[in-house]
């Protein structure tokens, strides 16, 4: 699978060399924020923000099985990493999953 | 013991090259690392392959190995070895565990970068018939003989056991290696020697913003190192810290012994030792530009023709290749790329003194592909550097003409690569 649309956003798998690790994701409704996002992931005890002064632009999050999510406010572009030790059959599942929690992380009060 | 520090690996400004101590090093990624070996291989059949990649690894590492072993001032040989095995994870090479004495052993290894990047990139489609990781083979050899102090060509290793067969590990012996004839040192290429050689630079166009974003990324590859596997996932390729004098004895022992049993396939070999560098600038330079990482940093690339390509020579010279500059550049045209240093020009004159035709292989293609990609690309649109885009861009036919117009293997004071439109 590729391509994953729901009501709220669109995963889409990026052609890296590995097998499913790379995920676009966008939201599909324009009421959902990537700054609602990141309010929503600063207050999760699912996500632990990973900082990295090189990159002023860039936001980077890591759950506890080491995936991530990376955003760029300024551009809006939101990639989800799955760990490369995810098992091939999994990735997908995985990508899914965290693309849910996402949106949910976004919608919350 | 002392282990290495940040500061163990220097960028020179006079040359563009990197260091590991008094080693040169280079970055290169999974995808260069297994096409160059495949090249090999296919040239060579692979029972000497296999010898030819076990040999260049063995006289690489232990030039690294003995350099950063002194340093680190371990007393024993267990510690020794376990700067041997820190350094090979932190490169990005993946996990050793040799248990080996100067009378021979065994050696495992897991997440090993060559057998587990083919079974990540090919291991879906394709069975794989031998085992692959010759370099951490001939890795594992120069640490024991470094750690006990024997002869350079002292103890040999065979990989019975690969991950990309699928095993569940990689398993290695150790034996002692009996020669019939005396080890003959062979000159290496230092850290010293390369420095200390003069070097004519020209500055080229759009030097500063070129200095500017190569110092921006050697800041990032700094922090690069392999994570609790010994893997480096960066740019969405495996990336390992390597050494050039690795990839040149391979390229050029091959190109010898071809040319003195095969001389009817060797334009067919430098070709693809060409086609290195188109699989370098696609996967790794594409990466990078098409990173979130590079977006953090810089923004999105540009779609003006001249600042893409100040991009695409800064990555040159932030992953170790040398003082790649442009000489001169009309887009859709010509790209004249000038360079007084080259990591393939400084192995080939001091091994085997000056060539008779213009050989930085590695060069030619990247220049080529360089301008394949800011040309044939749209970069106002996110691009999907997949396989199919790869071969639609290169094997389609021949757009470019490329020619080393001058070389430093030959003794000129330049490696000059035209790419014109044919």
């Amino acid at each position: 699978m590729t391509r994953m649309e729901s009501q709220a956003y669109c995963l889409e798998k990026k052609t890296t060399c590995f097998n499913s690790l790379r995920w676009d994701f966008r939201f599909n409704n324009e009421s959902s924020t990537i700054s609602a996002l990141l309010a929503g992931l600063a207050n999760s005890s699912d996500w632990a923000e990973s900082i990295d002064t090189l990159y002023p632009r860039l936001i980077s999050y890591v759950d506890k099985d080491k995936h991530r999510v990376m955003l760029i406010p300024e551009t809006g572009r939101i990639e989800i990493r799955i760990h490369y030790t995810t098992s091939l059959a999994q990735r997908c599942i995985a990508a899914s999953k965290l693309a849910g929690s996402l949106s949910e992380l976004q919608s919350s009060p | 013991m002392k282990l290495l520090d940040s500061t163990a690996r220097t960028c020179s400004e006079k040359t563009d090259f990197m260091y590991l101590l008094d080693t040169p090093v280079v970055y290169h990624c999974h995808h260069f690392n297994l096409f160059l070996e495949q090249t090999i291989d296919d040239a060579l059949g692979w029972e000497e392959g296999q010898k030819v990649r076990f040999n260049a690894a063995r006289e690489a590492a232990r030039q690294l190995l003995s350099g950063v072993i002194k340093a680190a001032e371990a007393e024993t040989p267990a510690e020794r070895l376990q700067v041997a095995t820190t350094l090979f994870k932190k490169m990005g090479h993946g996990t050793l565990q040799i248990l080996s004495d100067y009378e021979g052993g065994e050696a495992f290894g897991e997440y090993l970068h060559y057998g587990y990047s083919w079974l990540q990139k090919y291991g879906h489609t394709v069975k794989q018939l031998h085992p692959n990781d010759l370099f951490a083979a001939g890795y594992i050899a120069a640490a024991v003989e470094v750690v006990y102090g024997l002869e350079p060509d002292a103890m040999l290793v065979t990989e019975t056991e690969c991950s990309s067969m699928k095993a569940p590990r990689c398993a290695f012996t150790v034996t002692k290696q009996i020669s019939d004839e005396p080890f003959k040192a062979l000159p290496t290429i230092s850290k010293e020697l390369c420095e200390s050689a003069e070097i004519t630079f020209e500055t080229g166009l759009h030097e500063d913003k070129i200095i500017a974003i190569a110092n921006g990324l050697r800041d990032f590859t700094a922090q690069v190192e392999g994570d609790e596997r010994g893997l480096v996932e960066a740019f969405g390729v495996f990336v390992t810290m390597h050494l050039p004098s690795y990839y040149n004895r391979i390229s050029y022992d091959t190109e010898a012994w071809i040319q003195e049993n095969r001389p009817q396939v060797r334009f067919a070999l430098t070709e693809l030792l060409k086609e290195s560098g188109h699989v370098c600038v696609f996967n790794t330079f594409g990466g990078i530009l098409s990173s979130m990482e590079w977006e953090g940093m810089l923004g999105k690339p540009s779609t003006d023709p001249h600042e893409l390509l100040a991009s695409f020579i800064a990555i040159g010279r932030a992953l170790g290749f040398g003082k790649w500059t442009i000489k001169d550049f009309i887009p859709g045209e010509k790209l004249v790329l000038r360079t007084p240093t080259s990591y393939e020009s400084a192995y080939f004159t001091v091994r085997h003194g000056e060539s008779d035709v213009p050989n930085n292989y590695f060069v030619q293609g990247a220049a080529q592909a360089i301008m394949t990609l800011i040309d044939d690309l749209d970069w106002s649109q996110e691009i999907d550097f997949s396989q199919d885009l790869y071969l639609s861009l290169f094997k389609k036919g021949a757009k470019w003409d490329t020619q080393e117009t001058s070389s430093l293997s030959t003794g000129a004071a330049y490696t000059e690569v035209v790419v014109q439109r044919n």
